[in-house]
């Protein structure tokens, strides 16, 4: 992988602009899908390992920080932590202000305006090995930054594009919260594609492609862990079809773990394995 | 999981170490080689960050798994980048290093047949320590990127929690920088019991 590619981890999402590239590497069972849309340039990649969860709702009581100078949304935000439950702090977005609040609360998300008084790859690495669990979400991205794969590299969870809108915030804290969810394909297939929507996708010209779901050790039969990769493949393009959108190409099953590459702006889904690369 | 006592935690790592001694003498045995096996690195680590304690998701290795059963469940995998698995195969057949090249079945058994002497006795010392059964399914080759061959492990530990406790043993056999390494993690169940064990027999 290239210094500019963002590398989506097992159960996780990320969603960018061009010049961006998405990736997934050594899928084995898990499965790597992308949607994207050919108008706008956005796409999104998952790591998915699971199938589906039936209990989705976040368990536990979470508490967040938001660093901001006034920004217009803080009711909103108010609102939605309000609804989930979450105890919400707010402080002034800089430095100071955030190092010392959120060694005080050690908050499970941390919304961020990107326009704070330092580089924001420096303090979400500091945050991020400060606060292994925290969830930090970046807001007032734009989005032709060429930062975004810089974003999620240095432990960004979530990147939210001007303009800020009451459903970004929405889906992004609930993301957040549901964060350890996000490695099933029912959970995460529609949290991006909702994230999608609201960041400005035509849902109609959103399309998917797929790669992973495999059986690496061939000499295993015990079905529990030989079908695991048949299983997300299976869920995935259930819930796919549920969701209308349409599935353009597919590299999965085998025995080959893959990493995958998208340019986003493009529509061409890069294969490598150890053996051979393909394009889909 | 992950907020266990520093009791807790280092009668845990005890449990890694007891077994390290008698893996490598019987590995040397076995090779008829000094072998180099430090104490175990104990630690929890998130799933999505063992791919690279392990030396890297893109790295393509020669892995071996085995399932342990019995009194506590888990999995046991090796890990050799694949010159290193090759070099160790001629070892064991007793042949010029650099001789082999390729993996036929007639190499990969060697090389399992290593797995199931050190996991063995690794086993038989921890059982011994602990008084309880603990044995290992026949081995499991895959050669590939790191972290495909890990996921279907971590996929299943994930249903359940989030952070592994990963005991980690490095492999480095002398004179021949052949260099790999042991993982062996626990079930959550099978980690509660191994505490509760721990807890009986050495009232920790």
């Amino acid at each position: 992988m290239e210094s500019e590619d963002i590398i989506v981890s097992m159960g996780r999402y990320a969603i960018a602009y061009p010049p961006a590239t998405l990736g997934c590497v050594g899928l084995g069972s898990c499965i790597g899908l992308v949607l994207y849309d050919k108008n706008t340039g956005m796409a999104g990649m998952a790591h998915i390992m699971l199938p589906e969860i039936k209990e989705s709702q976040p368990k536990g009581n979470l508490t967040a920080l938001i660093a901001h100078n006034n920004i217009k949304m803080i009711n909103v935000i108010k609102r939605v932590m309000d609804e989930q439950k979450i105890q919400m702090y707010e402080i002034k977005n800089d430095l100071g202000n955030i190092r010392s609040h959120a060694g005080k609360i050690n908050p499970d998300i941390m919304l961020i305006d990107s326009r704070v008084d330092v580089s924001p790859i420096d303090l979400m690495q500091e945050l991020v090995s400060d606060f292994r669990n925290m969830r930090v979400i970046l807001t007032n991205v734009t989005t032709d930054s060429d930062m975004i794969s810089n974003f999620y590299n240095h432990g960004a969870y979530n990147v939210l594009f001007n303009p800020l809108t009451n459903t970004k915030i929405k889906i992004a804290i609930d993301s957040a919260a549901r964060y350890k969810m996000l490695k099933y394909a029912n959970v995460t297939i529609n949290m991006m594609l909702s994230q999608m929507i609201a960041e400005g996708a035509d849902r109609a010209s959103i399309r998917a492609k797929i790669a992973g779901g495999g059986h690496m050790f061939q000499t295993i039969i015990d079905s529990d862990i030989a079908n695991i990769g048949f299983n997300n493949v299976k869920a995935v393009k259930k819930y796919l079809g549920e969701l209308g959108i349409p599935l353009i190409a597919d590299s999965t099953g085998g025995s080959l773990g893959k990493t995958i590459k998208f340019k986003c702006g493009q529509t061409k889904l890069d294969i490598a394995t150890q053996k051979w690369k393909s394009t889909i | 999981m992950g907020d266990l006592t520093d009791m807790e935690f280092d009668a845990l790592k005890e449990v890694g170490n007891v077994g390290v001694g008698n893996a490598a003498t019987a590995l040397s045995k076995f090779l008829d080689k000094k072998i180099d096996i430090a104490l175990p690195d104990t630690r929890f680590v998130h799933f999505s960050k063992l791919s690279e304690e392990l030396g890297g998701a893109e790295r393509i290795v020669t892995g071996v798994y085995l399932q342990l059963v019995g009194d506590l469940s888990g999995e046991a995998i090796f890990i050799f980048e694949q010159e290193g698995a090759f070099k160790l195969i001629d070892l064991i057949t007793g042949n010029q290093v650099g001789n082999t090249k390729n993996m036929t079945t007639f190499n990969e058994s060697a090389f399992k047949e290593m797995t199931n002497i050190f996991t063995g006795a690794y086993l038989s010392s921890l059982s011994k320590m602990l008084d309880l059964t603990i044995l290992q399914s026949i081995p499991h080759m895959a050669a590939d990127m790191t972290q495909s061959i890990l996921d279907f492990i971590l996929i299943r530990f994930s249903e359940h929690a989030d952070d592994i406790l990963m005991i980690k043993t490095e492999i480095d056999i002398q004179g021949h920088n052949i260099n790999g390494c042991f993982m062996m993690i626990f079930e959550p169940d099978s980690l509660s019991k191994l505490i509760d064990v721990l807890k009986t027999k050495y009232g920790i």
